[in-house]
C-alpha cells in the first residue's frame, strides 16, 4: 500500500503561557525530516510512509513526541524541573540534592520586583530566618540584616557578603540590584563554616549575572516614580491653641496641685507661659485684645485671640513644620540596559544603569551610574579564564545628622519636624507676614535663637533644621571599583584548580559644610570640611578541588584551598572656617585650620578543606574544615579552628515511599559546626591604644581603648536539621528546620569600675544561644493555560537565650536599662514598673520593692522615680516574624504582592514617651501626642495618664509604661505588570515589552500611628530618616 | 602576593598609638616621657573624655574639669541659671541620680584623672633620683591629690564629724585589676590620709622644679593643694602656713583693682594665677566650637549656649549683699543690665548684639572676659583658671584667725579687699567666727564660678539658701532652700561603678533623696 504524501501543518507553544514558540525543531521521529518553527509558531511538514510521529524540541523546553494530526497544536513544557537546581556555596556550587545545610535563594525576578537601591532592603520577609531592620531610610542606606537571631552582644552580627565569590566590605548600594542574579543566604554549618573567622553570622552570597542565551539578548528597563513618607508621624497636636492651652494647664497645675490658690497659679502660668528662660514656651502666635491675656482663668485660649502676632518688624505665625519640610513631588527614576548571551567560547554580561533617588526631603539623594562586565572565555579546552568588572560612580547627598540615633540633635529635621509644638513658626515673616527673603535670595528660617527675630525657642533654639538643610552641603562622591579575575585550569580528569583574585577600590570625597548665613557657625563665618577615605581590600584564593564516581555508585567530591584577605582603609581630612562664599572646599575659607590622617589595616588568611561524598545520590555526607588567622588578635591567639559536618538522606529514593506518588522529593538532612566571629569594631582590641593630642604645646597621650591581650575568637556553635519536601506534583515545596546557634566566648566589652580610669574590657566570655523553627512553604495554587496563582510564607520561630555570663557577674549584669541575666534574652530592658496615677494627686507612680523585717517582700507603690525599683521587662524579641506573598497570572498580566510581619514582642517607643511629657522646663516646646488630654484632672481621676505639672520631671522618664508591641505587618511590595502579546511585537523584532507599575513601603499597620518597630530590636525613635514609600510605572524592554 | 604571615601584624596609622608603639617612641626618645606627665593634665580639658566609651555618647556638659566646676557651681546658692533645655548645667539636681550622664561624668572624669596620675607613677621609680623625675613624681602625686580631694567632698559629707564614714574608693598605681573590682569605699579618714601623704611628698619632691607653664603643678601649687587639705580637716596653722608658702613660691599675687576692673580670669599669665589649664586654639575643647567652658559660662563668646541665652548669673541676694564700692559689684549686670565694666568703648559691638535684646538679662556675669580680650570672639581658647593668690589670702585669713589669732586674720583680709577690691572695707565682727564668715562671704564673691562655693557651703556645714528673705533670681522653679548637711547634697555613687565594682553594693551606696520642689525650706 502506498499512502500518498500528506502534509501536516501545525503549532507549538509554551504549555506554561500559550505564547507561540519561534524556532522549535520538529522532525520526524527516526528520519532526517524536519523544520523549523515560523515567527508565529507554526509549521508545515511533509510525512510519507507510516511513520506519523513528530518530535519536537526547543531549548529549554522538554522534547514532546506527538502523534501528527492536522491543526495540530503541540504543547511544550518547560523543563526548568528537569535540571536540577544548582545551589551557589562557599567556594563553589553544588546541586541542591546533594546540600546537607541550609541555605536560601532569592532570585532576580523577586529582586527586581522591588526598587531598591541597596539589595539589603529586598530581604525582608522574603527568606525564614532573615530579619532585616531599617533604622534608616535615607535613599541608598541598606538593611541590617540578622539571620537567626542575635548571637552577639558586642562583636558584629552582621553576616558576610561574598560577591561572586570574594568577601566583600563595601557598601552594598555600590552594586546595581538589576546586575544580581541571586541572592543566596548561607545559614547553617555545613554551608559556612568554611568562611571560618568571619561566618558565625551567616553569609550572603550575591551572584550577579551572567549570559546564557545563544542570541544577544537586549533587555532595557527604565522607571519613574514618585517619592513620600512611608511612615506617618504620631498623631500629634496641631492646633496652637490646645498646644498653649495645655501648657498653660502645666504651669498652672504646678501651683495648684502644690497648695497655692487658683488666682495664684493663674497668675504664674501666665506670667510664666511664653518665657522661654522660665520654663516656658517664648513665642506668642496670638493676637489678643490690649491688656487681655493669652488664656483665661478658665484655662481656654482667650476667645477674643486670632492667630498671628505682629511686634516690631515681624510677624509671628506658627507653621505645620512636619508639612513644610517633606516635600511632595520626589522624583525616583531608573533606566537600566544589560546586553548578554554566548558566543562560542565566550559568555558575556555588561551592563550600565542610572539611578536617580531623590529622597523626601531636601537636598538629600542618591544618584548612582554602575557598569559591569562579566566575561568568560574557554581559552583552551583545560583553560578557563575570566573577569568581572563593576564601577559605580555615586553622588549622594546625605544631610548631617538625619540619622542620628541621638534623638537630641536640633540639627535632625525628622526629629524636630516630629516633634516640635505647632505653635513656632518655620520662617521669619515681615510686619505684614510675608516670608522674608534675604538679600542672598534665601528664605529665612526662623532659628529661635533670639538673634534675627528677638524670640528664643524653647524647643531646639538656635536651630532650624530645615534651612540647615537648604544651605549646609553634605555631599559624597564615591568611585568604587570591584573586580573580580579567575583562571579555572581541567589539569586531569576531575582534578580542577582555580585561582581567584578580587580587587575592592573605593575612593570616597566627602564634602561637608555648615553655612555662613545662618544657625550656630553664622558667627564663625561657616565651617568647609573635606573627608577622603581611601578603602583597598585583596582577596586571593587558590582551590583545588577533585570529583569523581567510582562504580556508578559512590559520588566523592573533594577541595583544598588556601585564601587571603588584606584591607586598607585611609582618611584624610582637614576643615577652615570662615567661609567667602557657601562653596563647601576649604580653600574658601580661612581661619582655623584642622587637619588629619590615619590608615587601618586588617587582614585574614586560612587553609580550606571539605569532602562531599554521596551513595547512590541517596545518602549525602559533608565535612568541612578551615584554619583561619585574623590581625585582630594577638599572635599566640590569632588561629582558629573552623569545621562541620552534614548529612543529607534523600528519603523518597528509599523503596518504602517509592510508590507514594505525591511526594516528589523528601529530604532529612543536619549538620552541625563551629565559625568564627572576629569582629568587635576594634581592629587592634588586643591591644592599649592611646590619642596623640598636644597640651600645652607638648605632646600627651590620653587613652583611647583598653586592650586585652588574651582576646581571641567568638565562636559559634551550630547545630540545623530539617526536611526539605515538593509534594503533589511539585505544587507545594518548602523546607522546615530547626535550628540552634550557640555562641561562646563571646566578644564583649566587659564593664569594669570606672574607677579603674576605663570603663570597660574586651573579653572572650559568656554564652548566648538562638533556638528556633524555620518554615518556608511556597505553592502553586492554582494552574491553567492562562491563570497562574503561586504563594509562599515563611515563619521563624526563635528564642535568644543567655546561657552563661562572666562569672564574676553573679549571674546578671545591669547596663544602664538592659539586664542581662542568664535564662533570659539579651533583648530584657530593666525598666521602672508603671503603677498608674495617684487618683488623688494625679502623680505618676512607680513600683518599688519594700523587704519588711521578716524578709517578706511587698509592692508600694510611689511617686519618687529615683527611689522606684527597676525590673525585668523580660524578652522583648517577637515570637516570630517571617513574610508572606503571591504572585498571579492571567494572560498577560501579572500581579505580585508582598508582606512582612512580626508578632510577639514588645518594643520600648521613645518618640511617644517623649511626646508624653509632663511640661517640664527642658520639654518646654515638644509637642504632645494628643493622648495627654486624658491626662489626671481633679475632674477627670480615672485615667492612665499622669497630671501635667512643669514640676514633675521624671513623668515621661523610663518605665514600662512606654513598652508597647512590636507586632506589625507591612506591605512591602506590590507589583502589577502587562506583557504585550508577543505577535504584536515579532514584526519589530522585538522579544518582550513589559508595562508595570510597582510601589513599595506601601503601608505598616503597628501599635500605635507612627511607630515603625523595623527601626530596632527593643526601642523605637521616628527620628531617623524615615522609610520612603516609592511608587512608579516603567517599562521593560527585551530585544 | 602576600605568603607570610607578617600581613597579619597590623597597626593603626595616625592619631591613634597602640601601647607597643608608645614603647618604642619612647625609647628612642626618652623626652616622650614627658608626655604621660602632660596626659595628666589633657585628662582635664579632654573633650566628652569621661563618657566617649559608653555607647560615644558625646554630652555637651563632657568637656573636662572646667565643665566639672561648673556643675558644681550651679547646683549651689549663689549661680543661677535660665530654666530651658539649653541650659545643660541646670541647678535641679537631676544629677543626684545615679544613673544620670551627670553623675556618670562626675564620676568617670576623676578617676579618669587619677588614672592617668597613676601611670606617671608606674613609670616612674619610687625613690626617684634624677631632678625630672622627682618633678614628674611629684606632679603626679599632687594632681592625684587634687582628685581625691574633690570626690571625698562630693560623695561624703565633710571631714570634721565624718571622719569614719565611707567615703570613695582608692585607686593608687599598686592597686591590682582584682582589687580594682572588688574595692569598696574606703573611710573619709583613709582617703585624707592618702591624700595627705600625697601632697608631702609632692612638696618636697616638687622643690625647685621649675615648670614650663602654669599649666604644670608646681611646689607652690602642692602647697595650695595641701593647704586646701588642711582647710577642710581644720589644722588651722598648717593650712595659713601652707597657703603662706603658696604664695611665696610661686609669687602670686592677687589681680590689682584695676585688672578686675575689665573682664578678665580668661588667661593663665595672670599674676594671681598659680595653677591653670591651658587651653589652646587647637585643642579639641575649642575646635569642638561649642563644647568648653566659655560656650556655656563666658558672656562675651560669639560661639556658645550663652548666645541662646544660657547665660550664668548671680544670684540676686548675693549681689545685693556687695557694696557699690566693691569693684566686684561691676562683675554682674545690674538689675538694668549695666556694669562699668561693659561701659567701655571696646564692648559696644558685644552691646550692640545683647544690650537691646530679651536674652540679655539682668545679673549675667561679665567677671569672665573673651578669648584674647575680643568680645563676640568665636574662638573660646581661654584658660580655666585652678588656683590663684586670692583663695591662698583668704585661706590664710580664714585659717589665721581660726588658729586663735582672729586680728591677724582680719588684718589680712582687710589687706587684701581694701587695696584690691574695696576700699570702704572692714570686717565688723572681730571674732574668729565672725572672720571665717566674712571670708566667706569674700569667697562667694571673689571665686564666684571658679568651683569652691559649693564645697564652702558643705565644709561650713551651712543650709543652701537661694532664697533670702523671700528674694531669689533662680528660676521659679528651682527656688527652694536645703538644710544643712541634707542627704541631697551629696551625690550617689555612679550606678557603672555600682553594677561593676563588687565591694561597693547598692545598699551601701548615699542614701536615696528626692529632688526639692519649688518652695520647700522656706
Amino acid at each position: 500500500m502506498v499512502l500518498a504524501q500528506t502534509s501536516i501543518s501545525g503549532k507549538v507553544i509554551s504549555a506554561e503561557d500559550g505564547e507561540e514558540i519561534v524556532g522549535a525543531t520538529v522532525m520526524v521521529k527516526g528520519t532526517t525530516t524536519g523544520t523549523i518553527t515560523n515567527v508565529n509558531g507554526n509549521f508545515t511538514i511533509s510525512l510519507s510512509g507510516t511513520n506519523r510521529t513528530l518530535v519536537v524540541s526547543y531549548v529549554g523546553m522538554k522534547t514532546a513526541e506527538v502523534l501528527a494530526t492536522p491543526n495540530m497544536i503541540v504543547r511544550l513544557e518547560s523543563d526548568a524541573a528537569e535540571l536540577e537546581e544548582v545551589l551557589v556555596v562557599a567556594y563553589g556550587t553544588t546541586k541542591r540534592s546533594s546540600f546537607t545545610g541550609s541555605a536560601a535563594v532569592v532570585k532576580s525576578d523577586a529582586i527586581e520586583k522591588r526598587q531598591a537601591s541597596n539589595v539589603t532592603n529586598t530581604l525582608s520577609g522574603q527568606i525564614a530566618g532573615v530579619q532585616g531592620i531599617n533604622s534608616d531610610g535615607a535613599p541608598g542606606s541598606g538593611s541590617k540584616i540578622r539571620i537567626r537571631g542575635i548571637g552577639s552582644m558586642y562583636a558584629s552580627n552582621a553576616p558576610l557578603y561574598v560577591v561572586d565569590g570574594i568577601p566583600y566590605d563595601g557598601d552594598i548600594s555600590a552594586i546595581n540590584t538589576t546586575d544580581i542574579e541571586s541572592v543566596t543566604v548561607l545559614k547553617d554549618a555545613a554551608s559556612n563554616a568554611l568562611y571560618g573567622a568571619r561566618g558565625a553570622n551567616g553569609v550572603i552570597m550575591i551572584t550577579t549575572k551572567k549570559g546564557n542565551s545563544r542570541v544577544a539578548r537586549i533587555n532595557v528597563d527604565a522607571k519613574w516614580g514618585n517619592n513620600s513618607r512611608g511612615v506617618d508621624n504620631y498623631s500629634v497636636m496641631t492646633d496652637p491653641g490646645m498646644y498653649y492651652e495645655t501648657h498653660y494647664q502645666a504651669l498652672y497645675n504646678s501651683q495648684f496641685l502644690d497648695g497655692k490658690t487658683s488666682h495664684v497659679a493663674h497668675d504664674f502660668a501666665n506670667k510664666n507661659l511664653l518665657d522661654a528662660a522660665n520654663g516656658g514656651l517664648g513665642y506668642q502666635v496670638y493676637s489678643v485684645p490690649a491688656g487681655e491675656r493669652l488664656i483665661g482663668s478658665n484655662g481656654k485660649l482667650n476667645p477674643q485671640a486670632t492667630l498671628g502676632y505682629t511686634e516690631g518688624q515681624f510677624t509671628y505665625l506658627p507653621d505645620i513644620w512636619y508639612d513644610e519640610v517633606f516635600k511632595k513631588n520626589n522624583l525616583r527614576q531608573e533606566y537600566n540596559i544589560n546586553i548578554s548571551g554566548t558566543e562560542g567560547k565566550m559568555n558575556y554580561y555588561m551592563s550600565a544603569g542610572y539611578l536617580d533617588d531623590t529622597g523626601i526631603i531636601e537636598n538629600s539623594g542618591l544618584s548612582r551610574l554602575s557598569t559591569r562586565l562579566n566575561v568568560d572565555y574557554q581559552a583552551r579546552e583545560w583553560l578557563k579564564v575570566g573577569s568581572n568588572l563593576s564601577y559605580t560612580n555615586s553622588k549622594n547627598r546625605y544631610p548631617d545628622e538625619q540619622t542620628t540615633d541621638d534623638d537630641t540633635s536640633s540639627a535632625n529635621l525628622f526629629f524636630v519636624a516630629n516633634a516640635i509644638a505647632p505653635i513656632y513658626p518655620l520662617y521669619i515673616r515681615d510686619a505684614s507676614g510675608k516670608i522674608m527673603i534675604d538679600s542672598n535670595g534665601y528664605t529665612m528660617y526662623d532659628y529661635g535663637d533670639g538673634a534675627t527675630v528677638p524670640k528664643i525657642r524653647s524647643f531646639m533654639g538656635m536651630s532650624n533644621p530645615a534651612s540647615a538643610i537648604a544651605l549646609d552641603n553634605s555631599i559624597y562622591a564615591d568611585d568604587i571599583f570591584n573586580g573580580k579575575w579567575f583562571a579555572n585550569i581541567d589539569i586531569t580528569e576531575g582534578l580542577k584548580a582555580s585561582a581567584n583574585f578580587g580587587v575592592y577600590a573605593a575612593n570616597s570625597r566627602y564634602n561637608f559644610s555648615l553655612n555662613p548665613y545662618y544657625g550656630q557657625y553664622a558667627s564663625t563665618g561657616g565651617v568647609a570640611n573635606v573627608e577622603h577615605n581611601r578603602k583597598f581590600a585583596v582577596n586571593q584564593n587558590y582551590l583545588l578541588t577533585y570529583d569523581k564516581e567510582f562504580d556508578g555508585v559512590h559520588n566523592v567530591g573533594v577541595l583544598a584551598g588556601f585564601e587571603s584577605y588584606a584591607y586598607k582603609s585611609q582618611n584624610l581630612w582637614g576643615s577652615k572656617e570662615k567661609m567667602y562664599s557657601n562653596t563647601p572646599e576649604i580653600s574658601n575659607a580661612i581661619l582655623n585650620p584642622s587637619t588629619e590622617s590615619s590608615t587601618d589595616t586588617y587582614s585574614t588568611m586560612g587553609f580550606l578543606a571539605r569532602a562531599n561524598y554521596d551513595y547512590v545520590g541517596k545518602y549525602h555526607f559533608s565535612a568541612s574544615y578551615r584554619r583561619d588567622a585574623s590581625s585582630r588578635f594577638h599572635p599566640d591567639h590569632r588561629w582558629g579552628n573552623f569545621w562541620s559536618g552534614g548529612f543529607g538522606w534523600i528519603m523518597n529514593k528509599e523503596s518504602f515511599l517509592e510508590d507514594q506518588s505525591w511526594i516528589n522529593l523528601l529530604k532529612f538532612k543536619m549538620s552541625y559546626g563551629a565559625q568564627g566571629n572576629d569582629d568587635l569594631g576594634n581592629y587592634y582590641a588586643y591591644l592599649d591604644q592611646y590619642s596623640v593630642v598636644m597640651q600645652d604645646d607638648d605632646f600627651a597621650t590620653t587613652l583611647k581603648y583598653k586592650g586585652n591581650k588574651d582576646l581571641t575568637w567568638e565562636t559559634s556553635h551550630n547545630f540545623n536539621t530539617g526536611f526539605d519536601f515538593s509534594l503533589f506534583a511539585d505544587r507545594l515545596g518548602g523546607t522546615i528546620e530547626y535550628f540552634s546557634r550557640t555562641t561562646s566566648d563571646m566578644l564583649y566589652y566587659k564593664p569594669v569600675s570606672p574607677s579603674l580610669g576605663y570603663s570597660e574590657l574586651p573579653v572572650n566570655v559568656g554564652s548566648v544561644r538562638n533556638a528556633g523553627v524555620e518554615i518556608d512553604l511556597n505553592g502553586k495554587v492554582y494552574s491553567s493555560r492562562d491563570l497562574k496563582i503561586t504563594a509562599y510564607a515563611n515563619a521563624t520561630l526563635l528564642k535568644n537565650t543567655i546561657l552563661e555570663l562572666e562569672e564574676s557577674l553573679g549571674g546578671e549584669w545591669i547596663d544602664g536599662s538592659y539586664i542581662y541575666k542568664k535564662g533570659s534574652s539579651l533583648m530584657n530592658r530593666y525598666l521602672r514598673k508603671y503603677a498608674g496615677v495617684d487618683k488623688e494627686t494625679g502623680a505618676s507612680q512607680w513600683y518599688k520593692e519594700v523587704t519588711d523585717s521578716f524578709g517578706n517582700v511587698t509592692m508600694e507603690k510611689v511617686t519618687s522615680y529615683a527611689s522606684a525599683t527597676q525590673f525585668e521587662t523580660g524578652d522583648l524579641l517577637p515570637d516570630v516574624y517571617g513574610g508572606f506573598g503571591t504572585n498571579v497570572t492571567y494572560k498577560g498580566f501579572d500581579a505580585s504582592v508582598a508582606f512582612a510581619y512580626q508578632l510577639g514582642g514588645k518594643i520600648y517607643d521613645n518618640t511617644y514617651a517623649r511626646l508624653m511629657h509632663s511640661g517640664y522646663s527642658s520639654d518646654a516646646g515638644t509637642n504632645w501626642h494628643t493622648d495627654i488630654l486624658k491626662a489626671w484632672t481633679p475632674e477627670n481621676k480615672d485615667t492612665d495618664v499622669p497630671r501635667l505639672n512643669t514640676s514633675d520631671q521624671y513623668t515621661s522618664s523610663a518605665s514600662d509604661r512606654f513598652l508597647v508591641s512590636s507586632n506589625y505587618l507591612s506591605l512591602q511590595n506590590i507589583t502589577i505588570g502587562y506583557t504585550l502579546p508577543s505577535n504584536l511585537l515579532k514584526k519589530y523584532n522585538i522579544e518582550k515589552v513589559r508595562i508595570y507599575g510597582v510601589a513599595d513601603n506601601l503601608a505598616l499597620w503597628a501599635a500605635r500611628k507612627g511607630l515603625d518597630p523595623r527601626q530596632s530590636y527593643s526601642a523605637s525613635g521616628n527620628y531617623t530618616y524615615s522609610p520612603i514609600r516609592s511608587i512608579s510605572g516603567g517599562v521593560s524592554i527585551s530585544f | 602576593m602576600y605568603s607570610c604571615t607578617d600581613m597579619l601584624d597590623t597597626l593603626p596609622a595616625g592619631s591613634t598609638i597602640t601601647s607597643e608603639q608608645k614603647e618604642d617612641a619612647v625609647s628612642a626618645n626618652p623626652k616622650l616621657l614627658a608626655a604621660d606627665v602632660n596626659t595628666m593634665y589633657a585628662s582635664m580639658i579632654k573633650l566628652f573624655g569621661a563618657l566617649s566609651a559608653y555607647d560615644d555618647l558625646e554630652r555637651h556638659n563632657d568637656f573636662g574639669y572646667p565643665g566639672i566646676a561648673l556643675m558644681l557651681e550651679t547646683t549651689g546658692q549663689d549661680m543661677t541659671c535660665f530654666n530651658s533645655g539649653y541650659n545643660w548645667f541646670g541647678g535641679d539636681f537631676a544629677d543626684r541620680k545615679y544613673d544620670s550622664y551627670e553623675s556618670w561624668i562626675l564620676w568617670n572624669q576623676f578617676y579618669n584623672q587619677i588614672y592617668a596620675a597613676n601611670n606617671v607613677l608606674s613609670a616612674t621609680s619610687e625613690n626617684p633620683s634624677s631632678a625630672l623625675e622627682k618633678a614628674y613624681r611629684g606632679q603626679a602625686l599632687a594632681f592625684r591629690a587634687f582628685n581625691y580631694l574633690h570626690l571625698a567632698q562630693m560623695y561624703q559629707f565633710t571631714y570634721i564629724g565624718h571622719e569614719n564614714d565611707p567615703c570613695v574608693p582608692i585607686l593608687t598605681e599598686k592597686t591590682t585589676m582584682d582589687e580594682a573590682v572588688n574595692n569598696p569605699r574606703a573611710s573619709v579618714k583613709t582617703v585624707y590620709g592618702l591624700i595627705m601623704s600625697d601632697l608631702n611628698l609632692a612638696i618636697s619632691y616638687l622643690k625647685g622644679f621649675i615648670p614650663a607653664s602654669k599649666g604644670f603643678i608646681s611646689q607652690g601649687a602642692a602647697y595650695g593643694l595641701r593647704a586646701r587639705a588642711n582647710l577642710l580637716m581644720q589644722d588651722w596653722e598648717q593650712a595659713a602656713s601652707d597657703a603662706d608658702s603658696a604664695l611665696i613660691v610661686s609669687g602670686a599675687v592677687p589681680y590689682t583693682k584695676k585688672e578686675v576692673s575689665v573682664p578678665s580670669f580668661n588667661t593663665a599669665n595672670a599674676n594671681s594665677v598659680i595653677w591653670a589649664n591651658i587651653i589652646r586654639e587647637t585643642n579639641e575643647v575649642v575646635t569642638s566650637g561649642i563644647v568648653n567652658w566659655p560656650g556655656h559660662f563666658c558672656s562675651f563668646t560669639g560661639n556658645g549656649y550663652v548666645n541662646v541665652g544660657a547665660f550664668k548669673s548671680i544670684n540676686k541676694p548675693l549681689y545685693d549683699a556687695i557694696p557699690t564700692s566693691d569693684v566686684r559689684k561691676g562683675w554682674w549686670l545690674n538689675e538694668n543690665k549695666q556694669s562699668p565694666l561693659v561701659a567701655d568703648k571696646k564692648y559696644d559691638k558685644w552691646k550692640e548684639t545683647y544690650a537691646e535684646d530679651e536674652n540679655f538679662t539682668p545679673y549675667i556675669n561679665v567677671k569672665f572676659g573673651a578669648y584674647k580680650d575680643l568680645p563676640m570672639n568665636t574662638v573660646n581658647s581661654q584658660d580655666w583658671i585652678l588656683m590663684r593668690a586670692e583663695e591662698m589670702t583668704l585661706i590664710k585669713a580664714e585659717a589665721l584667725a581660726m588658729s586663735g589669732d582672729p586680728g591677724q586674720g582680719k588684718a589680712v583680709l582687710e589687706g587684701f579687699v581694701k587695696e584690691n577690691r574695696d576700699a570702704t572695707f572692714t570686717v565688723t565682727d572681730a571674732t574668729d567666727v565672725g572672720v571665717q564668715n566674712a571670708v566667706w562671704k569674700q569667697r562667694r564673691i571673689e571665686l564666684w564660678g571658679e568651683g569652691f562655693a559649693y564645697f564652702d557651703v558643705l565644709r561650713l556645714k551651712k543650709p543652701l539658701n537661694r532664697v533670702e528673705n523671700g528674694v531669689s533670681s533662680f528660676p521659679d522653679a528651682w527656688q527652694y532652700n536645703i538644710p544643712a548637711e541634707s542627704p541631697i547634697l551629696l551625690w550617689r555613687i555612679s550606678s557603672k561603678e555600682i553594677n561593676a565594682n563588687a565591694g561597693i553594693s547598692e545598699s551601701q551606696n548615699n542614701p536615696v533623696a528626692d529632688v526639692p520642689k519649688k518652695g520647700d525650706g522656706l
